[in-house]
């Protein structure tokens, strides 16, 4: 008997496919774990055992019946409890008040609403004591640290009866003896029959941990089995997917001279600290590192959307200040962010002018659009970059996900910029539009401009980058050349943590 | 089609509305009389909406367009007495002043610049501070009307020379009506093609992919304010054409509710991105003609606010469910 069953989960959010036919199953008494790089479809399918999406199409079963959440509570009710990457605690509120909230216990009959605050106080304090926690009931959860008050998620889940606790990423902002002490509670919950759904794309824990493995790519389910059936490679091929050698077009440009510097730049919130490199004209440069690692953080300093903290940016050797996008676009420097549901692409305005935003001044329309100019753009360049739209007048909310990511990246190619930032530029769109993608970036730089590209598809960094910066909690820690490295040597940069 | 369909549902409630009162009040609801005078009382709520149009394209609100209207009408009149040469004795006690075409410009154009500073002071305090919209003109909203109520001692401005825009005609059409009808003009062409326009939707639609393909969003919101207080200006100027005179007490009491029900009627979006001026235009009809019409039946002005509180409830749950559909709500959060 499974705990709980997904059976042929399908979920698309606009035009973009999260999931694809997906089935999943779990037992009781063990850690299941989800595995997949960003964008592979981890948090869609736990938010949708949550109660937080409905499926499009697809069955849920929980113990054996059918069941249907049309609300995170109703999922809590049928014992299936998530604990989300932001704490979902009442920070006001103190340990006891939280573990009860929602399900009080009131002093009274039937009719009662009075608090039995003694009773919470005392059956929280059992709770902690049988865990073997060390938490206070009464103390406000704002001043707890986060692995505090994930114990205190936990044990409102266990209050709830869960049967099922879902936990997305629950180790992001732990330290590794915090972690050790989370594995344990985790092995403590199988221990007493529950299961685990426990989500994370930090390779080393998953294997550590996990009695069962699930591996999703793209939305599709491309692994399920044991633990024991599987190695961290094999895990890692099937993430990351063999794809076709001729995915990437040949290159070989010979990166010309220095023009970028990134000269020791902290950011505010210390998810950056002390990060220095160089940049050539006419080189692809990719940048490695887990989610959290601080990369797309850097991306943001680069490009002007978040402010520097400390440390400063050299263009062509002379320092410059790059305060806001509009800055750094002024400088020909742009992002195109981490954007998985194309929230870049303005779905009321064309798709001309989504693909001529950043350019209006550039082809003489600083202030006057005429229509027909626009849309002779449009074709122009929708010839140029493939773009598959019934029309350049087609509003862009209705275009295709290739045709979208397209835009995003097109709109810059286009443009005079000089370094270009991608973050993740193939997620979650069809192979044939990622080929081309590859190849516009190659153009690109062909002309002696760069691009700075992140990703956590190994196979897209190894095959498109000339060499590979390596970023792990918040600092640089690595710089290595394509030809002369491998992937373990990226991914052992990347994920272990040399504390 | 598709690109109208949004205004289909507000243009299918304006020709039931109308119909509705051309049965039951024919005589005096038809005539062409009230037809065009329909459109002449309108115009002051319509070139304000025109301005909240844009407004609440970028996803703001504008709570303060009635105090302000009565700030630049106060200002517009007493600038235009000044010019005049009267002195504030002579404004205090509400003297016949004769007015001459220039001191009636002078006026004009004080009053539109304080108006349009207003909504600069709007912008700067929602695109700087970062006050949220709603709040920041509500306080706005105290702040003019009590500058519109301090500047001559709370009582009105008399300007009775000045009225042509109420009672003048050019070429048989009502003034304001053109003047209205030139501002829906600028502002469609405004919104559809120029590189404003297009920023303006840009920004309301995704203010984070404004701002990464470096529009330069701060000035664009303080600029989208400021023409919304140009607008109101112009509508304050209007409005005190036909009243002979600025009264601080009254005027312009309660617009912003008719602006932004007009607004929201006509199909544009609160959360930002969507509206047209074609759009605010049926809007401004439709609570025009509710208006006139329940006027016509002798239907009490209180259940007027009512029936305009409701369209605008309506309008609001008309658009989530649309959000809905188009899949931008996805999370369902506990309900």
């Amino acid at each position: 008997m499974y705990s709980f069953e997904t059976e042929h989960i399908t979920k698309r959010f606009g035009a973009v496919s999260a999931l694809r036919d997906v089935s999943f199953a779990a037992r009781p008494g063990t850690v299941h774990a989800l595995c997949g790089e960003n964008g592979a479809g981890k948090s869609v399918l736990s938010k949708i055992l949550a109660g937080v999406y409905r499926p499009d199409s697809g069955r849920i079963l929980v113990q054996g019946r059918e069941v249907s959440f049309s609300a995170p509570s109703e999922a809590v009710r049928a014992g299936i409890s998530m604990l989300y990457q932001e704490s979902d605690l009442a920070l006001d509120l103190t340990v006891a008040e939280n573990i009860f909230l929602g399900a009080e216990r009131l002093i009274g009959g039937k009719f009662a609403c009075v608090l039995d605050s003694d009773r919470m106080r005392h059956e929280a304090d059992d709770m902690i004591d049988s865990h073997g926690f060390i938490l206070k009931p009464d103390t406000i959860v704002a001043e707890l640290t986060p692995a505090k008050r994930q114990q205190v998620e936990v044990l409102k889940a266990l209050n709830r009866r869960a049967q099922v606790l879902v936990m997305d990423e629950p180790t992001a902002s732990l330290s590794p003896r915090e972690t050790q002490e989370l594995f344990a509670i985790i092995r403590g919950l199988r221990n007493s029959g529950m299961t685990v759904v426990y989500i994370s794309h930090r390779l080393d824990e998953v294997l550590k941990i996990a009695d069962e493995i699930t591996v999703l790519r793209d939305g599709v389910k491309v692994y399920s089995g044991a633990r024991s059936a599987v190695n961290a490679d094999r895990v890692v091929r099937l993430m990351t997917g063999s794809a076709p050698a001729e995915l990437f077009p040949t290159r070989n440009n010979v990166p010309g001279a220095l023009f970028f510097e990134a000269k020791e730049i902290s950011d505010r919130s210390g998810r950056v600290r002390r990060v220095s490199f160089q940049l050539r004209r006419g080189e692809i440069v990719g940048l490695a590192g887990l989610v959290g690692s601080g990369r797309s953080e850097t991306a943001e300093l680069i490009s002007g959307v978040s402010p520097l903290a400390e440390g400063a940016f050299f263009l062509d050797g002379e320092k410059v200040e790059l305060h806001s996008p509009r800055c750094a676009v002024e400088h020909r420097i742009a992002l195109v962010p981490d954007d998985r549901t194309f929230e870049g692409i303005i779905p009321a305005l064309s798709g001309a002018a989504n693909l001529l935003l950043p350019n209006y001044r550039r082809f003489g329309m600083r202030y006057w659009i005429p229509r027909r100019r626009e849309l002779r753009l449009g074709e122009t360049f929708g010839r140029c970059f493939r773009l598959e739209w019934p029309s350049p007048r087609t509003a862009g909310g209705r275009l295709a996900a290739g045709t979208m990511r397209k835009i995003l990246i097109g709109r810059w190619l286009m443009s005079d910029i000089r370094l270009l930032i991608l973050d993740e530029p193939t997620r979650g769109i069809d192979v044939e539009s990622r080929r081309e993608i590859y190849e516009f970036m190659s153009r690109f730089v062909r002309r002696g401009r760069t691009i700075l590209l992140i990703s956590s598809n190994l196979t897209e960094l190894f095959g498109m980058s000339d060499r590979i910066l390596v970023m792990r909690n918040g600092r640089m820690v690595g710089n290595v050349n394509t030809a002369e490295t491998t992937r373990e040597e990226v991914m052992g940069l990347a994920a272990v943590d040399g504390l | 089609m598709r690109r109208y369909s949004r205004q289909l549902f507000p243009f299918c409630a304006l020709v039931f509305v109308f119909a509705l009162f051309s049965v039951l009040a024919p005589e005096r609801f038809l005539a062409l009389r009230n037809l065009v005078n329909i459109l002449r009382v309108s115009s002051v709520t319509g070139i304000a909406a025109a301005g909240m149009t844009f407004v609440v394209i970028i996803g703001g609100i504008d709570l303060s367009v009635g105090a302000m209207l009565s700030l630049s009408a106060m200002v517009t009149a007493i600038s235009m007495l000044l010019f005049a040469g009267a002195d504030l004795s002579m404004i205090a006690n509400g003297e016949y002043v004769s007015l001459g075409l220039l001191p009636m410009l002078g006026g004009t154009l004080c009053g539109i610049f304080i108006s349009g500073l207003c909504g600069f002071l709007n912008g700067e305090l929602i695109a700087r501070l970062k006050i949220a919209p709603f709040l920041a003109t509500l306080g706005t909203m105290v702040v003019f009307r009590g500058g519109s109520l301090l500047l001559n001692d709370g009582r009105p401005a008399m300007t009775s020379d000045c009225n042509w825009l109420d009672v003048g005609h050019v070429l048989g059409v009502p003034a304001a009506v053109v003047v209205y009808f030139a501002v829906l003009l600028a502002g469609g062409v405004l919104l559809q093609y120029t590189t404003f326009g297009r920023y303006v939707r840009a920004l309301g639609s995704s203010p984070r992919t404004a701002l990464h393909v470096g529009i330069d969003v701060t000035r664009l919101r303080v600029l989208v304010y400021t023409l919304c207080g140009v607008l109101v200006g112009v509508a304050g100027l209007i409005r005190m054409s036909r009243a002979s005179g600025a009264y601080p007490f009254s005027a312009g009491v309660g617009l912003e509710i008719d602006v932004i029900a007009a607004v929201l009627i006509g199909g544009a979006s609160p959360s930002g991105g969507r509206g047209t001026m074609a759009g605010s235009l049926i809007g401004v009809l439709l609570v025009g003609v509710l208006r006139s019409g329940m006027t016509m039946l002798d239907i009490s002005i209180y259940w007027q606010m009512v029936a305009v509180g409701v369209l605008v409830l309506g309008a609001l749950a008309a658009d989530r469910r649309e959000a809905q559909r188009l899949n931008l709500v996805q999370e369902n959060t506990g309900s």
